[in-house]
């Protein structure tokens, strides 16, 4: 389901109003990548869900006094997501591992299919596991949460350049620790370096 | 840039299926949740008009000596109190104090599942109940107040009872036997005063019938499996949306009849470099 952002406006106003059908439809909206961000956050589901919840009541609470002032309502809503990670990481000295323990396959997937997925699914873990705090978190707004590029710089609070950079490098990395074989444009450069290489030699 | 777009995107499709395989809520997970945060939010809405209406009373007592700051107040909420525990215990569906009622049950219904789901299904009996007796007397508005806590009532139900068979055949059994109930009240009401509200409540009457089907006959499909994940990619849970027909991934919505207001859709723009299908804004950078 897609809801333009002049469509969610008028659901937080209703909201505003009092409206909990509105405010279903918000939740409705930004449950799933709410989720998903928290739970690449988190380790255990169940801590997932709870923060969830505990940041849709948060949003709740604030809803009265939320103005949007150019800030889109889903970028608010991930920061309180956002501070929400933060403080459960500090609080209960949890560290964000990507490595979570749910794991659900398709009924009409063999034993073979199933391995190699989740074979696959551990290392793309793995990888994402190696990464630095800030490039994970801006794989997670990205690709996990579905937020622009814009949108995650305003949820991190950085430049949209950096956001792009940190993606960029994050993929970088990605890319080298699953063994993705490099395009046209790498062996470009690939060839290019090697010729230095030559020339030097 | 065009070169970066193609070569990302098996790194997109990778992180998509991780997503999906693990990051993503199970229906179970997203019921519970969002009967919660529903739970709250009616809570939260509907006892605010209450405590704008005490504060400047509570504001204009502190202002006053101290004897007065004790016995007034005191007076005053237990003259209070004891009108709206009498008003409140005789508001009947329909009347001004009638949400008010709604919002106590509510709010003091066991948090146990088998015992809230329990206590869910006696809610729905004595709505059916008030709907029975608002259309014998002829009282429209009061017929359609108690179908709508009903609808709203049964959501919740749906909802606490998801993930165990036991209380979904419960829910179902319960929903099963109301049609014909709401068959009655529909009949009854037929020829009775205004004929522009009759058929307002009769499509009300309608809709609780097609969602009490839709309920009954999915989980009848599922052999009461709540148990069954389903496909992670699938949509998220509907466990009150079942005959809805909203297409809104409404879950428990607790309005059941405002589909008209679903906000258009409109077609996400392609972001190459952004995100794989997943955007809740649907905007390119």
């Amino acid at each position: 389901m897609t809801i333009d952002d002049a469509a969610i406006e008028r659901l937080v106003t209703e909201a505003q109003l009092g409206d909990a059908w509105a405010f279903g439809m918000i939740f409705d909206h930004y449950h799933e990548p709410i989720y998903r961000f928290i739970a690449s956050r988190v380790n255990r589901p169940s801590d997932a869900e709870d923060l969830t919840q505990h940041v849709f009541v948060k949003a709740l609470e604030a809803l009265p006094r939320y103005e949007s002032r150019g800030i889109p309502f889903g970028g608010w809503l991930f920061r309180l997501a956002r501070n929400a990670v933060i403080d459960h990481v500090r609080t209960r000295h949890d560290h964000a591992e990507l490595d979570s323990v749910i794991e659900w396959t398709h009924g009409d997937a063999g034993p073979d299919e199933i391995a190699v997925v989740r074979q696959e699914l551990d290392a793309v873990g793995a990888a994402l596991a190696s990464l630095t705090d800030e490039q994970r978190e801006a794989i997670a707004l990205r690709f996990f949460a579905g937020l622009s590029a814009r949108e995650a710089a305003e949820v991190m609070g950085k430049q949209e350049g950096t956001v792009r950079g940190l993606q960029f490098r994050a993929i970088a990395a990605l890319r080298r620790q699953l063994g993705i074989e490099p395009d046209g444009s790498d062996l470009v450069e690939l060839r290019a370096r090697r010729a230095n290489v030559i020339t030097d030699g | 840039m065009q070169a970066i777009e193609v070569r990302d995107r098996e790194i997109e499709r990778r992180l998509d299926a991780y997503a999906r395989a693990r990051l993503s809520p199970d229906r179970e997970s997203t019921a519970r949740t969002r009967a919660r945060v529903m739970r709250e939010a009616r809570l939260r809405f509907e006892a605010a008009p209450i405590v704008a209406h005490i504060t400047p009373s509570v504001a204009v007592a502190a202002n006053r000596s101290t004897m007065r700051r004790v016995a007034i107040p005191f007076l005053a909420a237990s003259v209070w109190l004891g009108i709206a525990v009498s008003t409140i215990s005789a508001a009947q569906a329909g009347g001004p104090l009638y949400p008010t009622r709604m919002w106590i049950e509510s709010a003091t219904l066991p948090t146990a599942r088998a015992e809230r789901a329990g206590a869910e299904l006696g809610r729905l009996d004595a709505r059916l109940f008030e709907a029975t007796d608002g259309a014998s007397r002829g009282d429209v508005g009061a017929v359609q107040a108690a179908l709508d806590e009903y609808r709203q009532i049964a959501d919740e139900a749906i909802a606490a009872a998801i993930g165990d068979s036991a209380l979904e055949t419960r829910v179902a059994a319960a929903l099963d036997q109301h049609l014909s109930v709401l068959a009655a009240v529909a009949s009854s009401l037929e020829g009775k005063g205004n004929d522009t509200a009759v058929e307002a409540v009769e499509a009300s009457i309608q809709r609780a019938i097609a969602r009490n089907r839709a309920v009954v006959d999915r989980l009848d499909v599922n052999g009461t499996g709540g148990g069954d994940k389903g496909s992670p990619s699938g949509p998220v849970a509907n466990p009150g949306g079942a005959g809805g027909g909203t297409g809104a991934g409404g879950g428990a919505d607790p309005s059941g009849g405002k589909p008209d207001r679903t906000p258009r859709p409109t077609p996400a723009p392609t972001d190459p470099q952004g995100p794989p299908a997943h955007s809740p804004h649907g905007q390119s950078q």
